[in-house]
C-alpha cells in the first residue's frame, strides 16, 4: 500500500521525459505518450515508478516547437497536471558542433475538487531545459545529453524551514529512434534526478546510480508524427 | 487538433469526477477475531523472555470512542498490563502504537515497558485505534485524538491522575499523543515520550519531492506534529534512529528543536525505524526511560 503513497508523492514531483529536444518540421504535428518516472526500492526490487503523460507538438517553424503534456497519473487523483513550453533550436549541427535547443516552460497543477473556491489548490513550476544533440544515419535519428531545470518559486518549506531548493537540476541523457519516413518516434531517456543531494532524507526509498544521491528516473515514450514532410 | 482536445477533456471528465486520496494508507491496518498476544507470532520486534508478562497480568478491556465528525460511538479495545486495582496510586504509561496492523503487532513493546524500573513498577496501557484489531469503525486523523482521549477518560475513570501519567507514542502514535498533551485541558499528562515521530505529512512530501507542493492534493491527513509540539509544556524524551530509511530522523530532529521545554533526545547509532529498543540494548532503553520518567 505504501507504494501507491510513494507513487503519488513522487507525481506531485511531475517528473517527465525531455519534451521535443529536437524541434519538428514547420506545420508537422505529433502525439504521442510516455510513461515512467524516479526508480525506487520495491520491496527489495529497483523499479521505475510508473508515471503516465500524454503530450502533443505543433511546429511552429522549422526550428521552433510548441508542446504540451497532460499528466494522466495525476487526474486519477482529482488533479489537472500539465507541463507545456516551447523548443528553439539556436545552433546547427557541424561536425563536432551539436545541435543545441532550448526549452523554456512550465509545470502547473490544479486540484479540480476545489476549482470553484477562492482557495483552490494550485501549484505551478517554472522549468528550462537546454539539451545538445547528435542527428546520425539515414533516419536521423539521435542521441541528447542535456539539463532539466526547475525553479520553486516560494522561499518556506513545510514547518517553516527555509526552501533549499529554488534551483533543482537534473542531467539527462537520451535516444529518439526514428521510423521510417519519420512517421514515428521512440524515445529513452534516463534522468539523474537532483544528483547533488543526498536522498537519505527522503520519504521515497529512491534507488540511484549515484547511491545516496539524488535519483535515477528511466523513461520511455513514443510520439506519432501526422504531417511530415520528410 | 478539436479531436485531441475532445479526448483530453474526456480522459479528464472519466478520473477527474472521481478523486481518489491517500488517506487509508496511512493506516494499514489489520482486523482480528481475537487478540492473542505474546502468542502472536508475527510482533515488531523480539524480547528475551525475562521481559515477558504472565497473561494473569494482563486485561483485555474496551472503552468507548466518540466520534465528533458522525456523532456515533465506536467500542475500541485496548490491553492493561498491570494490577487494575492499583491504577488510582499507580503511575501509568499510556502507549500509543504505530501505524501498522493492531495491539497484538506491538504487544512485545508493550511488554518491555513494563518492566521500566523493574516488572510492573508502572502500569502501561495500549489501546486500538479504530478499524485496528477487534476495535470498531475506521481511522482517521481525528478519530486517532478521539481514541487517545477514550484511552484517557478510561484511565480517569479508574482513578488515573495526569500527573502520574506518561505519555508515549511511538511513530504514528506520535500524533495524538503530541496532540492530547498539548490541547487536552482537563488531562495534563506528566511526561512525553515520543520514537520515531514524523513532522509533518507536508514534511515528508517536501522531503521527498524538494519542491514546496501542498500535500492536499492527495490527501487530507496533516499530522503537523512539528508545529503541535510548540503547544506541548511537558518534558519531552525524543528517541529515533540515526539510519531510519522510513521517518527520517530530520523529521524528530525538527520535531524535537520546536519543542521549548526540558527534553532528552536519543539518536540511535545503526537504528532503522521500527529498531529503536533493539539498538539501543533493551537494558538500555529500559534505562534511559527510568531516567526520564523519574528524573
Amino acid at each position: 500500500m505504501k507504494y501507491l503513497f510513494y507513487l503519488t508523492v513522487i507525481m506531485l514531483g511531475a517528473c517527465a521525459p525531455a519534451r521535443f529536444v529536437e524541434p519538428l518540421e514547420k506545420g508537422e504535428l505529433s502525439l504521442g505518450a510516455n510513461f515512467g518516472g524516479p526508480i525506487i526500492d520495491f520491496a527489495g526490487a529497483p523499479i521505475p515508478v510508473p508515471l503516465t503523460a500524454i503530450e502533443a507538438g505543433y511546429g511552429l517553424d522549422s526550428n521552433l516547437t510548441v508542446h504540451g503534456g497532460l499528466h494522466t497519473t495525476a487526474a486519477v487523483f482529482g488533479n489537472f497536471q500539465m507541463d507545456a513550453g516551447v523548443t528553439y533550436q539556436f545552433l546547427k549541427q557541424n561536425k563536432y558542433i551539436p545541435n543545441v535547443s532550448v526549452n523554456p516552460g512550465f509545470n502547473f497543477v490544479v486540484d479540480l475538487a476545489n476549482v470553484d473556491r477562492d482557495d483552490v489548490r494550485t501549484k505551478f513550476w517554472p522549468t528550462l531545459d537546454l539539451n545538445a544533440f547528435w542527428n546520425y544515419g539515414e533516419r536521423r535519428n539521435y542521441a541528447y545529453v542535456g539539463v532539466n531545470n526547475y525553479f520553486e518559486l516560494t522561499s518556506i518549506m513545510a514547518n517553516d524551514q527555509p526552501q533549499a531548493n529554488n534551483w533543482i537540476f537534473s542531467p539527462q541523457i537520451g535516444h529518439v529512434v526514428k521510423g521510417k519516413s519519420n512517421k514515428w518516434q521512440l524515445i529513452t531517456e534516463i534522468k539523474f534526478l537532483a544528483p547533488y543531494r543526498k536522498n537519505t532524507y527522503s520519504f521515497i526509498p529512491y534507488k540511484s546510480l549515484l547511491g545516496a544521491n539524488g535519483a535515477t528516473g528511466v523513461f520511455i515514450g513514443y510520439r506519432r508524427l501526422i504531417g511530415s514532410n520528410r | 487538433m478539436k479531436k485531441i482536445l475532445v479526448l483530453w477533456s474526456m480522459v479528464l471528465l472519466i478520473v477527474g469526477c472521481q478523486k481518489v486520496d491517500l488517506n487509508n494508507l496511512a493506516f494499514p491496518l489489520e482486523e482480528l477475531e481475537a487478540y492473542t498476544f505474546e502468542a502472536y507470532e508475527d510482533q515488531e520486534i523480539e524480547i528475551p523472555s525475562q521481559y515477558a508478562i504472565d497473561p494473569s497480568n494482563r486485561t483485555l478491556i474496551t472503552m468507548q470512542s466518540h466520534s465528533e465528525e458522525t456523532g456515533e460511538d465506536y467500542t475500541i479495545y485496548g490491553v492493561y498490563i498491570g494490577d487494575m486495582n492499583t491504577i488510582s496510586t499507580d503511575t501509568v504509561i499510556l502507549y500509543l502504537h504505530g501505524q501498522s496492523k493492531h495491539m497484538d503487532n506491538y504487544y512485545s513493546r508493550a511488554s518491555l515497558l513494563a518492566n521500566i524500573g523493574g516488572k510492573h513498577r508502572y502500569g502501561v496501557l495500549m489501546i486500538d485505534y479504530r478499524g485496528y484489531g477487534l476495535s470498531e469503525g475506521s481511522p482517521t486523523e481525528k478519530g486517532l485524538y478521539e481514541d487517545a482521549d477514550a484511552a484517557i477518560d478510561w484511565l480517569v475513570s479508574k482513578g488515573a491522575v495526569g500527573s502520574r501519567t506518561i505519555v508515549y507514542g511511538y511513530s504514528l502514535g506520535a500524533i495524538p499523543s503530541i496532540d492530547r498533551c498539548a490541547y487536552r485541558e482537563d488531562f495534563i499528562p506528566s511526561k512525553l515520550i515520543i520514537e520515531s515521530p514524523l513532522a509533518s505529512v507536508e514534511n515528508l512530501v517536501h522531503s521527498s519531492t524538494l519542491i514546496n507542493v501542498d500535500p492536499g492534493f492527495v490527501t487530507t491527513l496533516e499530522f503537523n506534529n512539528a508545529e503541535k509540539i510548540k503547544d506541548v509544556s511537558q518534558p519531552l524524551y525524543w528517541m529515533h534512529g540515526v539510519e531510519d530509511t522510513y521517518i527520517a530522523i530530520q523529521n524528530g530532529e525538527l520535531i524535537y528543536s520546536n519543542h521549548s521545554g526540558s527534553h532528552i533526545a536519543d539518536r540511535v547509532e545503526g537504528s532503522d525505524h521500527s529498531e529503536v529498543p533493539v539498538k539501543m540494548g533493551f537494558e538500555y532503553y529500559l534505562n534511559r526511560l527510568s531516567y526520564f520518567i523519574q528524573n
